[in-house]
């Protein structure tokens, strides 16, 4: 079913206009990024952009523009595949689209919320930092009645943070989405996995990891 | 009940949706060989995680797959004057076996945050188990199918133990030594069943050296760090491969990698 545009959505540019290589219609993707960047919380007046990339099937986001502002400008990079149907392939998927958007939205609006206080590089920290923050923003989607899979982000964050029992508590504090800081999410994030065990675990597997352990 | 049951009929609920593996319409990069998306498993990967639980899904899929094929296997050729009973018999085992694994993908599904049905299959374990000739249909499926899965299942064991995951690890390494049965089923049954026929023999080699370029994947398979799923040498040793053989497996691995670079380049 369509979403129906409400008036206090946040203005969102999306390009393409249309899709050639895959089924996806232009103004169904602006309205769920507009609802998105709305319940995140940016700012009326930001400049938002969100390019498709639809010859690609993967599905990588990247934030390509951030400028705080104000207004704030914000420019993402989106694979195709983050919004593909993943067993009708090449047709959209509304739950994959919000879910994609949102939860980079939600960490955008945090890092431009002064009481968040977001003292790294966005787009290059190391895996650990950046997914226990996915979980935070992906904790108050759910709270907001998104659509999104509690079991699923688990597991994702367990292989980053240890299948521990400390591990399940913290992703748990984080799910709830309770006026976090940045500094409480990294300092717990790096007691259960240090940037130390990060360097090591990618220099033991050389330039393929390199990433993981990126300085953030 | 009939034999060599068409792939059509598989028994599946509405939970299944079934896809080609290639689909010559999808015009889009059918791979990406950048280096930071294509590499190693490993739990600290951006998108490792979520590929190992889309693997998982598939492993699942074979795991079913292989049970219909082996359980094919000893009624198809049951009495046909020729497939030994013993065949049949260890066909019935590797049964027995696949059911089991098919309950742990289960668990193991439940663990990694998906469910039955949440990616599609696709259906090419099973089409290679309908060969009219059992020694073909051994090549394909318990010498390169089920010599991919001793590659996905070890690849997986050591993702959980990088990562600290003991049902992961554990649950890998149970169904990795019943893989490196079912592969030295294969083994021995090619020798043994084609001692006295070379072209026979060298048909079903050439059956299965098909089958592994199809399921090198472009380069999903290999010795390298950027190949996701490792080649594993060891246990193959293990499951009756020869060394030649195994560097032939490499091989073709490693063409297919080539092929991807070049399609790659290609496209711009």
């Amino acid at each position: 079913m369509r979403s129906i545009r409400r008036r206090a959505d946040v203005p969102v540019t999306v390009t393409p206009d249309s899709f050639e290589y895959v089924d996806y219609v232009h103004e169904e993707i602006q309205i769920l990024a507009e609802e998105c960047a709305r319940d995140a919380g940016l700012p009326d007046d930001a400049n938002i952009h969100v390019d498709v990339v639809e010859s690609s099937p993967l599905g990588r986001v990247k934030l390509e523009e951030f400028s705080p502002g104000p207004p704030p400008t914000i420019h993402l990079r989106v694979e195709g595949g983050a919004f593909e149907n993943l067993k009708a392939p090449r047709q959209f998927d509304a739950v994959r689209c919000r879910e994609s958007l949102g939860r980079f939205f939600f960490r955008l609006a945090d890092a431009l919320d002064q009481g968040f206080d977001f003292d790294g590089e966005f787009e290059n920290l190391p895996v650990p930092r950046q997914v226990a923050w996915d979980v935070y923003a992906l904790g108050r989607m759910n709270n907001k009645g998104y659509k999104v899979s509690h079991d699923r982000w688990l597991y994702l964050f367990r292989n980053r943070h240890g299948f521990t029992d400390d591990s399940d508590l913290f992703f748990e504090k984080l799910w709830k989405g309770d006026e976090l800081t940045w500094a409480e999410i990294k300092g717990e994030s790096e007691k259960l996995k240090s940037d130390e065990e990060i360097k090591a675990a990618s220099s033991r597997r050389g330039t393929a990891a390199a990433r993981a352990g990126r300085a953030g | 009940m009939k034999n060599f049951h068409p792939v059509e009929e598989l028994a599946r609920d509405e939970r299944f949706v079934r896809t080609p593996l290639f689909d010559p319409t999808d015009k889009r990069r059918a791979t990406d060989v950048d280096n930071d998306v294509r590499s190693r498993l490993h739990p600290l990967d951006e998108a490792a995680p979520e590929g190992a639980r889309s693997l998982m899904h598939g492993i699942f899929m074979g795991e079913i797959q292989a049970l219909e094929g082996a359980g094919r296997t000893a009624w198809d050729f049951r009495d046909d004057g020729e497939t030994p009973y013993q065949l049949l018999l260890d066909m019935a085992r590797q049964c027995w076996d696949e059911a089991r694994h098919v309950e742990i993908s289960v668990k193991l599904m439940d663990h990694m945050g998906t469910h039955i049905g949440e990616f599609t299959e696709t259906t090419f374990l099973y089409e290679a188990a309908c060969n009219p000739d059992p020694v073909l249909r051994l090549c394909g499926v318990n010498r390169a199918l089920e010599g991919l899965a001793i590659d996905v299942f070890n690849t997986m064991r050591n993702f959980g133990m990088e990562g600290e995951d003991p049902v992961m690890s554990l649950a890998e390494d149970w169904m990795l030594s019943d893989e490196v049965t079912h592969v030295k089923m294969g083994s021995d049954w090619l020798r043994r069943m084609t001692e006295s026929d070379p072209q026979r023999r060298e048909n079903a080699l050439m059956f299965q050296r098909t089958v592994d370029k199809l399921f090198s994947l472009q380069g999903l398979r290999g010795e390298s760090e950027e190949n996701p799923i490792q080649l594993a040498r060891q246990f193959r040793r293990l499951s009756g491969f020869t060394e030649e053989e195994i560097d032939e497996v490499a091989g073709v691995a490693r063409e297919a990698m080539e092929e991807a670079y070049a399609q790659h380049s290609a496209q711009g």
